[in-house]
């Protein structure tokens, strides 16, 4: 080569091992410096990279194969089988200590660094790569990936499978015990236990059969036991291997058939022989069953192990589910008896051992010769088993009810099996919640003389025995999934019996809060009870194995239990709405948290902290909130880190208003949800706060869908009656509202109402807030008097449960609602001064451009202008304005900062400025496209549609009005009228525009809605004199025009200049004739 | 055959050129007379010379090492095939298309999973391997035996379906000036700030980037100009992907930071100064340091 290695470009066999990661180290050093210098080669590089890690279109060349590092002088055993190297690496393992070896190949131990583990490595003999057996070789491995796809607790994992050159290697789980033959031989063992043994197995086999996968070759030897006495199946459609090599090779040394001789032995950790081939063993599989080595004889390919054949796999069928099922009944009766069932010629099966009659029937009738008479299949089977075996734990559930003399029989069964009962210990649960803490709750709650005590305790305590009795039936259920039915590991059930130990705590934690409950706790508690953690999430067992366990030392872990408990009261606080007490309790878990290191923990205390927060209205929320997510994340605790999102989401959307963020929050929980498998209580609560941000936004055309969704979810979750529904459906009210359909509103708002009322009684702050926003409807629906009505009705029952005034933000947002019912309803004076009250009170606690702010604000200009207090009025729109600065400085966005601008408009009006009127509009309306606001568009581009034509712009004043229309009925529907605002601009630019039986239309009938309302005779004045000057330009009605006129005059006289409507020019109409 | 073993030695030295010490040529006799005994007994039929085969090893053995230990490391019967097939035997050139070029046709399926291109590759990888070039001798020649055959021809036949796929335009660097001028008609102000720090950014970028160390430029390059995930580059370090995007960020950090520093230096701006001029420019630095690097 004319260029020095370094300069001389990589060839591609060198790309090659680049991209798999096998180059020597000379070649990575070269390669380092080259690809820095050469930009072709980092392209080709990257190109080679690209294609090995891409899917590949067919199973079988989908395996890399995997080339040794080492010299490929590929010295082969006697047996064909590399001899490989501690250390040596082969793909992305590397290769450790020897475990076994047989005829068929070798186990090593290895490290997966892509897992991050000790995995068994099985290298199967060599095949020769011509003709057929190439075939062979990837008919392998597709069912030894099948079987790879097999996942279950009673199934050995097989990681990864593929080839390297003629070899096929297996990645699998390394199982720290032995196989179940020397299990059983290592001591005598009670027939239960043999039975429990294969029980476990034999689900193994089902799940294999359910998933498609046949296992050819089931025997004891396959059949892993771990230090826990779990049994594990193995090999998984290895025996064609055998079967396949056997035959190929029959030219020469005798070839067993089976596996059972060569069956690697990742389990040989604990034997303490790695690297020892094991001639014993080879002996004695075919030692003891000479007679079988017929099918080699006969040249097929039968594959299996001698003796554990059905006899129709022997006579050349294909292997299935009856086949394996033939194997596991060999394997049981050699378990229970010693030896394999003897042939029918020996005098066949007998019960020798004392195995019940009916155990020793079920395993016959596998043994039938007749796949067809066999059980139907391995789950009949077992479910057989299970029931002639252990009948006492088949009937739990007779038992429960039968009395003291079978739950004897029960226990001295249990005491048999050495595994204890996991019947229900009522007792489990004193002193946390029994009868005797229900009646000092009754009493707690009566010594606080709260209005309806009785009623609350009774709501609560039902609450609390639901939950009492849904967690010992929890605790029973992760009870016998280990130690009845086997199908879960005791780490799986430690896991679980955590979890519950802490929902246990958390019970108790919730009663210590109730029985301290003041008045206001009281009226809440039937909702604090329903507020505790769901125990289905102990159930959850993917998710509660991803937190990283805590610490294993003692003193550590300790501490890290004691913060449990302290973060668990801190919990039940923000069950019982006591924001603060949370936020305190929960500070130091937080910094013991830290301390510890325990991400988990830490993740929990700062979304307790946060969620309390976020409860206060407390923008801070959104920093712990997401400190939490951080924790979480890092704990790889996805449900509390999607948890914290979402209550981001809430404080984004709702409290401070930024859309923006709340929807990468909605993204993030979105993708969080997915990556952890989904759940539905977090999946509805993500729901609600999106839809409940798009209302803040006025969206009620993208809130609908959503709210729809969450309803329909929720209903399917908690019930149709459930509270948990308030929330939504509520939402669904607002939007409803927004879009026009008040009458809509009002049916969800009473279904809100009643089943608040159901589940917390009537006074409840949560159905106070439904009066309120009853009242909101039926303002939007002009109904001033029933809405006067609402609000008073609201604030009363918040002030019966929080005393006069109470709770501040409540009641002071409930006064600027009657403040703004007052001013519909003509009170300006009363108007003013609830809103000055409101503005100065949300002004102490909400930062600048905060929307309640702004809000009160713009009611209390419009206040200022129907008084004739313009320059008053201007001021306070320039303080809303730069509110509005404040806000979007700070990313926050409402529609409520359209309205400044609007009541501008309003102001220019009246003083004569339509220009200036029309540009203030075009600013609102500017403002509310750019938000996609819909429901507040069509309102503003009606006031844009007014100044235009007053600015005698008619034609563009015409375009708006129709767009105005438009956007209306495609949020209320086609044929929904809008409402009269609209109906009377339109027929007042029709006039303008000489079209007076359009305008004598338009205006009659938005005249006709305004007087079905309550509005004041000043509201209707324009309205009136509009309808009258189109009548008398149609030729129509004078009479009723001259009334009309009449009407308004009266209206406008007693008001301030500048008024309404100039008196002197309704006095020329009705001089004129 | 006279497979005299001094001849195949004398044909061994003719190949290797240069000379060997008496020991060593003692030590080659019988381990190129089981070498040869190997291949010949892997493909029956004789097809070469073993005085050819002998100088054949010699030539690709290593000269680093005594040649009988050199030669245990090569692949033999491999060689002997190559050597067969490219001298035009047609059983070598059929038990080369089964072995070798078959296989490695089905790694060719990852590229695309067409039988068309599959044959279009396989075809051109054989004219590749065996045919003369103009200038260039036949691939086949190349193959030294450091490796199995089956994967160096796997290894050829990505090279040739790679550069099928290849578009034209991949191999020309983007220029950010499509980019700039995207960036651009969205924002004059920035757009402004671009153009008038350009250079300074650039000469900033170019120092830290050469400040770094060869396998994090590596790892950058690859990682955000030609987009591979860190799963592909951790099976190119043999760590784990966590490992690597740890490298990555500090890679990335580094640069930024140093580019700062250089930015700063340069621009002899103060720390504010600084921080709203990166505030401008930040969205767009991923998109700069992908086009940077491209450049670089």
């Amino acid at each position: 080569m004319p260029e020095s290695p370094s300069t001389s470009h990589l060839e591609e066999v060198e790309l090659l091992d680049l991209a798999d990661g096998i180059p020597s180290q000379t070649l990575r050093a070269r390669a380092e410096v080259h690809l820095d210098a050469c930009a072709t080669c980092r392209e080709a590089l990257a190109d080679f990279l690209r294609i090995r890690a891409a899917p590949a279109p067919d199973v079988h060349a989908a395996r890399t194969e995997v080339v040794l590092t080492e010299a490929p002088g590929a010295r082969l055993s006697a047996s064909g089988m590399p001899l490989l190297a501690q250390g040596t690496l082969l793909g992305r393992y590397v290769l450790l200590e020897r475990l076994g070896s047989g005829g068929m190949g070798v186990v090593h131990a290895a490290y997966d660094p892509s897992l991050d583990r000790r995995i068994g490595l099985k290298l199967l003999r060599a095949l020769p790569s011509a003709g057929g057996s190439q075939g062979m070789t990837e008919r392998l491995l597709r069912e030894a990936q099948a079987a790879a796809r097999t996942r279950h607790p009673h199934v050995v994992t097989v990681h990864d499978v593929g080839t390297f050159g003629q070899v096929v290697f297996i990645a699998m789980e390394l199982v720290d015990g032995g196989n179940l033959r020397e299990h059983l031989r290592a001591q005598a063992r009670p027939w239960r236990d043999v039975v429990r043994l294969y029980l476990q197995a034999g689900r193994g086999l089902a799940a294999a059969h359910a998933a498609g996968v046949v296992h050819r070759d089931f025997k004891p030897d396959n059949v892993l036991v771990d230090k826990e006495g779990r049994a594990r199946v193995t090999d998984f459609g290895l025996a064609r291997v055998e079967s396949g090599a056997g035959v190929s090779e029959s030219a020469g040394a005798p070839a067993l058939l089976g596996t059972g001789d060569v069956t690697p032995r990742p389990q040989a950790v604990v034997a303490g022989t790695p690297g020892i081939i094991t001639p014993g063993r080879l002996g004695t599989a075919s030692a003891g069953t000479p007679g079988h080595i017929a099918p080699r004889v006969l040249g097929t390919a039968v594959a299996g192990t001698p003796g554990y054949i059905a006899p129709e796999v022997l006579a050349g069928a294909p292997a299935d589910a009856r086949s394996d099922q033939y194997a596991f009944c060999v394997s049981l009766y050699e378990g229970l008896h010693g030896q394999k069932p003897p042939s029918l010629e020996q005098g066949g099966p007998t019960n020798r051992a004392a195995v019940p009659r009916a155990v020793h029937a079920l395993i016959i009738r596998g043994l039938s010769p007749e796949p067809g008479a066999r059980h139907p299949s391995m789950t009949a089977l077992l479910d057989a088993l299970e029931r002639a075996a252990f009948p006492v734990l088949s009937k739990k559930v007779a038992v429960a009810g039968v009395g003291a003399g079978l739950l004897a029989v029960a226990a001295t069964v249990f005491a048999v099996m050495s595994t204890p009962p996991c019947a229900a210990d009522p007792l489990r649960l004193v002193g946390v919640w029994d009868a005797d803490r229900k009646a000092a709750l009754l009493k707690a709650f009566q010594a606080t003389g709260a209005p309806g005590a009785v009623a609350a305790h009774e709501a609560a305590a039902r609450a609390l025995d639901a939950y009492a009795a849904a967690w010992h039936d929890s605790r029973r259920q992760a009870c016998e999934a280990t130690r009845g039915r086997g199908n879960q590991s005791e780490a799986v059930m430690d896991l679980r019996m955590g979890c519950l130990e802490r929902r246990r705590r958390e019970l108790g934690a919730l009663t210590d809060v109730l029985l301290t409950a003041d008045r206001d706790g009281v009226a809440s508690a039937p909702e604090t009870a329903q507020a505790l953690s769901p125990l289905s999430r102990c159930a959850d067992v993917e998710a509660l194995s991803q937190p990283v366990p805590p610490p294993d030392r003692p003193e550590v872990a300790a501490r890290v239990k004691a913060a449990y408990a302290r973060l668990d009261e801190a919990r039940a606080r923000l069950s019982a709405d006591r924001w603060q007490e949370a936020v305190d309790r929960a500070g130091p878990v937080v910094t013991e948290a830290e301390a510890l290191g325990y991400k988990p923990l830490l993740g929990e205390a700062l979304l307790v902290e946060g969620e309390a927060r976020a409860f206060l209205r407390d923008e801070a929320a959104t920093t712990t909130l997401r400190r939490a997510m951080l924790a979480s994340l890092a704990g790889r605790d996805d449900l509390h880190a999607t948890e914290a999102v979402v209550h981001q989401l809430y404080i984004d959307g709702e409290v401070a208003q930024r859309p923006e963020q709340a929807k990468l929050h909605a993204e993030e929980a979105r993708a969080l949800l997915e990556r952890s498998g989904g759940n539905p209580d977090l999946e509805a609560q993500l729901l609600v706060y999106q839809a409940s941000s798009l209302v803040q936004q006025g969206r009620p055309g993208d809130a609908l869908p959503l709210l729809q969704q969450v309803l329909s979810l929720q209903e399917r979750l908690y019930g149709r009656d459930s509270p948990r529904l308030a929330r939504g459906l509520l939402l669904m009210a607002s939007a409803l509202r927004q879009a026009g359909r008040g009458e809509e509103a009002l049916v969800h708002n009473r279904r809100t109402q009643t089943l608040l009322e159901a589940a917390y009684g009537p006074d409840h702050p949560k159905v106070a807030m439904v009066l309120n926003n009853r009242g909101s409807t039926l303002v939007e629906l002009r109904r001033y008097t029933e809405a006067r009505d609402s609000f008073q009705e609201s604030l009363h029952r918040y002030e019966r449960m929080y005393g006069p005034g109470q709770p501040v933000r409540y009641a002071t947002g409930l006064r600027a609602n009657l403040g703004a019912v007052a001013f519909t309803l003509g009170h300006y004076d009363e108007s003013e001064r609830l809103q000055r009250e409101a503005l100065a009170m949300y002004q102490k606690h909400f930062p600048p451009g905060s929307a309640y702010r702004v809000r009160t604000g713009n009611n209390l200009t419009l206040v200022l202008i129907n008084q004739g207090r313009m320059q008053e009025a201007l001021k306070l729109i320039e303080q809303m304005e730069a509110e509005r600065e404040a806000a979007t400085a700070d990313g926050r966005r409402d529609p409520v900062f359209a309205q400044p601008p609007l009541n501008a408009t309003e102001v220019h009006l009246r003083m004569g400025h339509p220009d200036l009127a029309v540009a203030s509009a075009k600013r609102a309306v500017a403002l509310l496209r750019e938000m996609g606001a819909e429901a507040d568009l069509s309102y503003a581009l009606r006031n844009l549609a007014g100044a235009l034509s007053r600015a005698g712009q008619l034609s563009e004043g015409w375009r708006v009005a129709q767009e105005a229309l438009s956007v209306h009925h495609k949020l209320a529907g086609a044929d929904v009228p809008p409402l009269p605002e609209l109906g009377q601009t339109l027929g007042e630019l029709a006039l303008e525009r000489g079209d007076a039986e359009g305008a004598c239309r338009w205006l009659g009938a938005a005249l006709t809605q305004w007087e079905a309302t309550e509005a004041p005779p000043l509201e209707l004045a324009v309205i009136r004199y509009s309808l009258a000057r189109a009548l008398r330009q149609a030729h129509r009605e004078p009479e009723r025009a001259r009334a009309l006129v009449t009407a308004a005059r009266d209206a406008v006289l007693p008001t301030a200049e500048p008024r309404l409507l100039k008196v002197s020019e309704l006095d020329a109409f009705l001089r004129e004739h | 055959m006279a497979n005299v073993p001094s001849e195949l030695v004398a044909a061994f030295r003719g190949g290797a050129a240069r000379p060997f010490s008496s020991d060593e040529e003692a030590g080659l006799a019988p381990v190129l007379a089981e070498v040869l005994a190997r291949c010949e007994q892997a493909w029956p039929g004789a097809w070469l010379p073993s005085g050819d085969f002998a100088a054949h090893l010699g030539r690709h053995t290593p000269a680093d090492a005594p040649p009988a230990q050199s030669l245990a490391t090569l692949c033999c019967e491999d060689l002997y095939l190559a050597l067969a097939a490219v001298e035009g035997h047609r059983a070598a050139l059929e038990a080369l298309d089964a072995t070798a070029l078959v296989p490695a046709g089905r790694a060719v399926r990852r590229v695309e999973d067409s039988n068309a291109f599959v044959d279009e590759v396989l075809q051109l990888t054989r004219l590749r391997l065996l045919v003369e070039d103009g200038t260039r001798v036949p691939r086949l020649k190349e193959y030294a035996g450091r490796g199995s055959l089956r994967r160096w021809a796997e290894a050829v036949a990505l090279g040739v379906a790679l550069s099928l796929k290849r578009k034209p335009d991949r191999t020309t660097p983007l220029d950010d000036a499509v980019i700039a001028a995207d960036l651009g008609a969205a924002d004059p102000e920035l757009e402004h700030i671009r153009h008038r720090y350009r250079p300074a950014f650039r000469a900033a970028f170019a120092e830290s980037l050469a400040a770094l160390s060869p396998r994090d430029r590596n790892l950058l390059r690859l990682g955000l100009v030609q987009g591979l995930g860190v799963e592909s580059l951790g099976a190119l370090h043999q760590v784990h992907a966590s490992t690597v995007s740890r490298w990555m960020a500090k890679a990335r950090s580094t640069l930024l930071e140093q580019t700062r520093e250089g930015l700063a230096r340069r621009l002899a701006l103060n720390t504010s100064q600084l921080e709203s001029l990166l505030r401008v420019l930040d969205g767009n630095l991923d998109v700069s340091i992908a086009s940077l690097l491209k450049e670089g």
